[in-house]
């Protein structure tokens, strides 16, 4: 650690590369290292299934001492991310470990697609959709990937 | 490069007597029989709780250069109490390099000691092979992790003079006093329990010698990347949680330093203040807070002040919140009026309010302070102007503090939302509780206003 970048996050730059996970695509911004494009598609039998997801992920200085950065910048109906994109999930807050990686954090966040949890909102509205008509609220979802989140070829 | 044997006989000085590095125990006797004036076999040198016999190496008894043993005196007719340590020889000390140079050792490196003559001795492992299975933190010379000794001595004497009857076999044998037992071979000593300690084994010996044992801190022969920053370093410090998870020393001290800087800490009866392994698992905290002293002597100094601060707090103490004191004060009662009473070089006589810690005062908290703050001081012309302008200062940055924050609802401990959700949870006591209430975070606060 001789005042660059830590080796850490250049072996994970480097593993994201080498092995992508299914379905993610992590690229560190060219001015900054520790800034990260993602694309998170849609896991299948999802409402956001057929999308493509776009985060923004930033390591603050203190990482791994301290969690990630993450936001969506795709608009996303879903109860436990908000309208800025933030995302409601523990590993991100309180539960943020040293051992957890930008790999974990990234699959933690496509699970969530897979399995919405509108009883730990961040989005109430969303919530409460989700919880009085669930079908509806799918529906919705579906629609928001069709209209935000179009899927296209994966950056390489 | 001269090599001496630090000898101790009876309770004298020990004194070091320069020997043949490959000499054997018996060449150390005629040394000591000469030094004395006593018959070679009536000599027994013992060390590390064994007596070492005649034939056998320096090298093969482990004892490097300075090592001190005990000689005591016995007439050949008394009987042996003890069988001689039989040494395999195969087992040889010369894993262990000793390099001198007059260069500081290379970043990162943990084996070296600096003695006065401005040399330094530089001992390294040698690749592959991983002796040193005990590092202590050494208090008195080197102020770093180092490599450590195990000694054992007579519990009543002091004396290294004891001979075990079985040596100890765990970390509970050493660390629980009056486990192994023996004999003290000192002429008119009858102490029969072993006592253990630790000493550095870096410098040559000292008078009191022994440093802390870190029994976490281990040589990193199975090669397991650190779980922070995924290096493979020689040191590491194993949680004791069922997987074990490690750190390297460096992350260990980072890992230690946020979780002070937020005082993420956790206070347990059994424990002390201690931190659990990084990735949560369960009964996974530090029990030894001797490890705490890898953070260096400067944060181990707050380590200990945060401790302290954190005990009293947890037994309805309250800390003086007066500048430059912080003295811990227990009230007794339920009376709001705390005074910090200058008694024995602590406290300042500081008289405050328990519950909002301003300068004590009569009624609802919050009220008080509003009035105090909006109090126009009439005799202002009085004042010096500089005290003058410094008072405007503090009492804008009472009103900031009182216009941007709420109170914890147990602690008082101003808080300031910057985001997130309506779940507070207090840094200082960690409380959790509901911003919109202002009472304990309930299900209800959960359904009714988690974020919004």
């Amino acid at each position: 650690m001789s005042g660059g970048l830590p080796r850490r996050i250049i072996k994970e730059t480097q593993r994201l590369q080498a092995e992508p996970v299914p379905g993610i695509v992590a690229i560190p911004d060219d001015s900054n290292a520790r800034y990260f494009h993602v694309d998170v598609a849609g896991p299948k039998e999802s409402p956001y299934e057929g999308g493509v997801f776009k985060l923004e992920l930033f390591l603050p200085e203190e990482y791994p001492m301290s969690a990630p950065k993450v936001r969506f910048m795709t608009k996303i109906y879903h109860p436990n991310i908000d309208k800025l994109g933030r995302i409601c999930l523990d590993i991100l807050k309180d539960k943020w470990s040293p051992a957890l990686q930008i790999r974990t954090v990234l699959l933690s966040i496509q699970a969530l697609l897979s399995a919405p949890n509108p009883d730990d909102p961040l989005a109430n509205d969303v919530a409460e959709q989700w919880k009085v008509n669930e079908a509806q609220a799918i529906e919705i979802a579906k629609q928001w990937t069709k209209r935000y989140a179009p899927s296209q070829p994966m950056p390489s | 490069m001269k090599f001496f044997v630090n000898v101790r006989y009876n309770t004298c000085q020990p004194v070091p007597l320069e020997v043949d590095r490959i000499a054997t125990i018996l060449t150390l006797k005629e040394k000591i029989g000469t030094r004395y004036q006593l018959p070679v076999d009536e000599i027994r040198v013992i060390f590390q709780g064994r007596e070492l016999s005649d034939n056998a190496t320096f090298e093969q008894c482990d004892l490097g250069n300075h090592s001190c043993v005990h000689a005591v005196r016995h007439s050949p007719s008394v009987q042996l109490r003890q069988r001689p340590l039989d040494i395999p020889k195969s087992q040889g000390l010369n894993s262990i390099r000793e390099v001198i140079t007059d260069t500081p050792p290379p970043g990162g490196q943990y084996l070296y000691y600096k003695p006065p003559g401005g040399w330094y001795l530089h001992i390294q492992p040698p690749k592959g092979l991983y002796r040193v299975r005990f590092h202590v933190y050494c208090r008195s010379v080197c102020h770093n992790v180092q490599p450590g000794k195990l000694r054992v001595r007579c519990s009543k004497c002091k004396q290294g003079t004891l001979t075990v009857s079985q040596g100890p076999t765990e970390w509970g044998d050493v660390m629980v006093p009056g486990r192994i037992h023996g004999e003290c071979q000192s002429e008119g000593c009858d102490g029969t329990v072993a006592e253990f300690y630790f000493k550095c084994a870096v410098h040559p010996s000292l008078e009191d010698d022994s440093a802390p044992v870190l029994d976490l801190v281990r040589t990193n022969s199975l090669e397991v990347p650190c779980a922070a920053c995924t290096d493979t370093v020689s040191l590491v410090l194993v949680f004791p949680c069922s997987a074990g998870h490690a750190l390297c020393l460096d992350c260990f001290r980072t890992y230690c330093i946020t979780k002070l800087n937020s005082r993420a800490f956790t206070q347990l009866p059994d424990v002390g203040y201690s931190l659990e392994c990084p990735a949560g698992c369960v009964n996974s905290h530090i029990r030894n807070p001797h490890h705490f002293r890898i953070l260096g002597d400067e944060q181990y100094t707050r380590y200990q002040r945060l401790a302290t601060e954190e005990y009293v707090l947890q037994n309805g103490g309250v800390l003086c919140p007066s500048p430059g004191c912080g003295a811990g004060l227990l009230p007794e009662g339920e009376d709001n009026r705390v005074v910090c009473e200058k008694q024995g070089g602590f406290g300042c006589g500081f008289e405050f309010c328990r519950y909002c810690h301003e300068t004590y005062h009569e009624g609802d908290c919050r009220t008080s302070l509003l009035a105090a703050i909006s109090a126009d001081s009439g005799d202002d012309y009085r004042l010096d102007p500089e005290n003058a302008l410094r008072a405007q200062w503090e009492k804008q940055s009472k009103l900031t503090i009182v216009q941007t924050t709420k109170a914890c609802p147990k602690c008082n401990a101003p808080t300031e939302k910057s985001g997130g959700c309506m779940h507070m949870k207090c840094a200082l006591c960690c409380f959790q509780w509901c911003w919109i209430c202002c009472k304990e975070w309930t299900r209800d606060c959960q359904a009714d206003h988690w974020f919004g």
